[in-house]
């Protein structure tokens, strides 16, 4: 049962809602006791591990791609060994790094391979030719870092490709301010998947098996599975010529996508434990607003239908079946080029008119819009542990009382990624 | 016959006028054999960015969807107002062979599934009104203005006029009204043209794909359906009638050298024999077509059209003499190359 806090012209009767409201008082206490034990065990650990980093940060590093030669140093320890005529580090320099893990015999992982071999006496050779030798880490490859045992760990992570297990406090508040839920929290799942066509120009995303339950309310969100095309166009979609005097073309730069919904509910919403909605399918175009060049950073506008089926239980126990129009703003930013910072926006509204059932012949309106940022602070095995803060306002017309309700929702909680990839963007 | 003389005039005036424009140093008798490539516009421009758009079209090769409004009156029945379709495949194929006087081009014009107009809403007699073409052709032989006398010797005899056929076959037209005689309710009817065949003769000789001016003789056949009031075509009256070489037609062309503008204008006077009674019986019908080509989308044009045209249907038994007047005004898309 969720916890209400009610304003003081509101009403209640009877002793044991009273009781109710008096044990559940030290509720928001605690949850804001467990909020700040995480964020500082999150603040801590990610200040230990700027400090480990900093130690190491200035050594060099062998660099990924050039050519490495692999050979025995004067003490007959296998290293890896770039030399070049580098200025900065004073003219002809080698740079050496051991090609075993430090305390180990195995061979670090993630190189980029031996481009030769030199045979015994080569180390004493290049000293002989003047070069400095430099001790260095060995090369890592593009998202990975090395640290001075020499073993590599993912840096920059791609959170459009993941799938994520989260869990937030979800506090939530009636727009006109009588009404606060303080005692809510969130459980989700869900995958990712997105790859950019740098031929076609075309950004695939899919998104697959997501549901979050709200406790303890028990509403319960699912999709099955979503898809979306964008695309960028080097020649415009549509041109017009006017002959109207001198033909004249004028260019519509939209660059046109498309996008579907499978199988999406939501079960009993909260205040209307009753209801359930389910979204067969919905089909939508879509035109960036804007885009960068890999189409990863983007804002959108999707137009397009939907058909579903709502049951409402206070009413009756047949389903009510509508075709609806939907409209999405969506917007996604990764700030930087380590993918360790996103920023989402979604914006969505929809338009269902009810063509069968007790419903028909009537119209409401749903729309939902949200904002979050979400930050990786640590990464476990090279998964990604994300803190995640997100608002959300939504507004849904009850149709049996045709009062229409707005909520605010905040999302205060993590997400651990599992298989994200690291982020390789194209720029131009 | 007013009328025909009318558009007769209409027509030398635009022979005139076209001349003069196009013309430009053509020997006027032997007239040109090859298709005006003096000023020959460029079929695609480029913006400022580089991207290419085209700047003309070949009116003669498209595919046609258009939607207009229909002013139609029939007499004393009043204005009917109703929207209506256009919808046809065109394609023009034009050929030239030889050399010098021996040079010959024609000029194919096919038009398949040609709806010439369509009522989806006011359907008099229970059946939407409308005029449309299984197949129309219209071939012209243009070439050096003689005759050739297979005598011995050839003889070579001048003859100023290009040479071509007129054909149509399965031609349906639904009347926009089908009033019975004394006002009473309306029928279905139903005129199914089986074949008209004319013979043209086109002294302007252009030479261009888009220009002609034909005068033409030929044949119909023509079968008239008129439908039971109650039970549509279940037991209809069948009236044949047949044009033997009797008919007679005129028929001016013009299009610009960009493809965006075109006009036809097409008369016909068919005296014929009528089956119903036996006796002959005269049939005429007009049509003007305007179009111009305001924008194109995606390089495929969208032109604004002006349709006027009357029609004269003799009496029958049953129906009386219908004088059909019509005008449109529309948008049609011209998907092409």
């Amino acid at each position: 049962m969720p916890l209400f806090f009610k304003s003081p012209d509101v009403h209640d009767a009877g002793d044991t809602q009273h009781r109710a409201l008096a044990a559940d008082a030290h509720m928001p206490a605690r949850a804001a006791v467990t909020v700040f034990s995480v964020l500082t065990a999150f603040a801590a650990l990610w200040v230990c591990g700027a400090l480990t980093a900093s130690a190491y940060a200035q050594t060099p590093q062998l660099k990924w791609g050039d050519p490495v030669e692999c050979l025995a140093d004067n003490d007959n320890q296998p290293v890896r060994v770039q030399c070049k005529h580098d200025p900065d580090l004073g003219g002809a320099v080698c740079l050496v790094a051991s090609n075993r893990v430090m305390g180990s015999q195995i061979e670090p992982s993630r190189t980029w391979g031996c481009s030769s071999y030199g045979d015994e006496g080569a180390y004493q050779r290049l000293i002989d030719q003047g070069f400095r030798m430099i001790p260095a880490l060995v090369e890592a490859p593009p998202g990975w870092g090395r640290d001075a045992r020499g073993r590599t760990f993912q840096v920059t992570f791609d959170l459009l490709q993941r799938l994520y297990v989260g869990a937030s406090w979800q506090p939530t508040f009636d727009i006109s301010g009588r009404e606060q839920v303080l005692g809510r929290s969130n459980l989700e799942v869900g995958g990712i998947g997105s790859w950019y066509d740098s031929f076609e120009q075309k950004r695939h995303e899919v998104r697959f098996l997501e549901g979050s339950l709200r406790m303890s309310d028990l509403e319960a969100r699912g999709m099955l599975m979503s898809y979306d095309m964008t695309v960028r166009r080097d020649v415009p979609l549509m041109w017009i010529t006017t002959f109207i005097g001198e033909p004249t073309r004028y260019d519509g730069m939209l660059d046109l996508g498309w996008g579907m919904r499978l199988l999406s509910f939501v079960v009993g919403p909260r205040r209307y434990i009753d209801v359930r909605d389910v979204e067969w399918g919905e089909l939508h175009i879509n035109a960036p607003l804007w885009k960068s060049h890999d189409l990863y950073n983007q804002v959108r506008l999707e137009l397009g239908g939907n058909l579903g089926t709502t049951w409402d239980d206070r009413l009756a126990l047949d389903p009510s079946s509508y075709i609806g129009a939907t409209a999405a703003l969506r917007a996604r930013f990764t700030l930087g080029q380590s993918g360790l910072h996103f920023l989402t926006i979604d914006a969505e509204g929809v338009l269902p008119y009810f063509a069968q059932g007790v419903f028909e012949k009537r119209s409401t309106y749903r729309m939902t819009s949200t904002i979050a940022y979400e930050v990786i602070p640590i990464a476990i095995v090279d998964q990604p542990l994300s803190l995640r803060v997100a608002a959300s306002a939504d507004y849904r017309e009850d149709l049996s009382s045709g009062d229409g309700i707005w909520e605010t929702t905040l999302w205060l909680g993590g997400r651990f990624s599992l298989w994200a990839p690291p982020l390789e963007r194209t720029f131009e | 016959v007013v009328a025909l003389w009318s558009l007769w005039s209409l027509c030398t005036l635009c022979i005139a006028y076209a001349q003069t424009a196009s013309a430009q140093g053509d020997d006027p008798t032997l007239g040109d054999l090859t298709p005006s490539a003096p000023s020959e516009p460029p079929t695609y421009q480029h913006d400022p960015h580089g991207h290419p758009y085209r700047v003309r079209f070949d009116l003669g090769s498209r595919a046609l969807i258009g939607a207009a409004v229909a002013f139609t009156t029939t007499g004393d029945a009043g204005v009917v107002i109703t929207p209506e379709l256009q919808a046809g495949l065109h394609f023009r194929s034009f050929t030239e062979d030889g050399e010098g006087e021996e040079r010959s081009s024609w000029r194919i014009d096919n038009r398949l599934i040609d709806v010439a107009w369509l009522w989806p809403v006011h359907r008099p007699g229970g059946m939407p009104s409308m005029s449309a073409t299984v197949y129309r052709g219209q071939y012209l032989r243009h070439s050096a203005p003689y005759l050739i006398i297979p005598s011995s010797p050839p003889a070579r005899i001048f003859f100023p006029f290009d040479v071509g056929v007129d054909l149509t076959a399965g031609q349906v037209w639904a009347p926009a009204s089908t009033q019975t005689l004394n006002r009473g309710p309306e029928i279905p009817l139903l005129r199914l043209t089986t074949l008209a065949a004319y013979v043209v003769l086109d002294p302007w000789r252009s030479g261009r794909a888009g220009d002609s001016f034909e005068m033409g003789f030929g044949m119909r056949y023509d079968i008239d359906i008129e439908g039971d009031n109650l039970r549509a075509f279940d037991s209809p009256d069948i009236i044949h009638r047949i044009a033997p070489f009797t008919s007679t037609s005129l028929r001016l062309h013009l299009e610009d050298l960009p493809g965006l503008t075109a006009l036809d204008l097409r008369a016909e006077l068919t005296p014929h024999w009528s089956s119903e009674n036996e006796d002959w019986r005269l049939s005429s019908s007009s049509t003007l077509h305007l179009e111009r080509t305001l924008i194109a989308i995606n390089d495929q044009p969208v032109a604004l059209t002006l349709d006027a045209s009357y029609r004269h249907h003799p009496s029958t038994d049953r129906v009386p003499t219908a004088d059909e007047w019509r005008a449109t005004l529309g948008l049609a898309l011209l998907l092409g190359y």
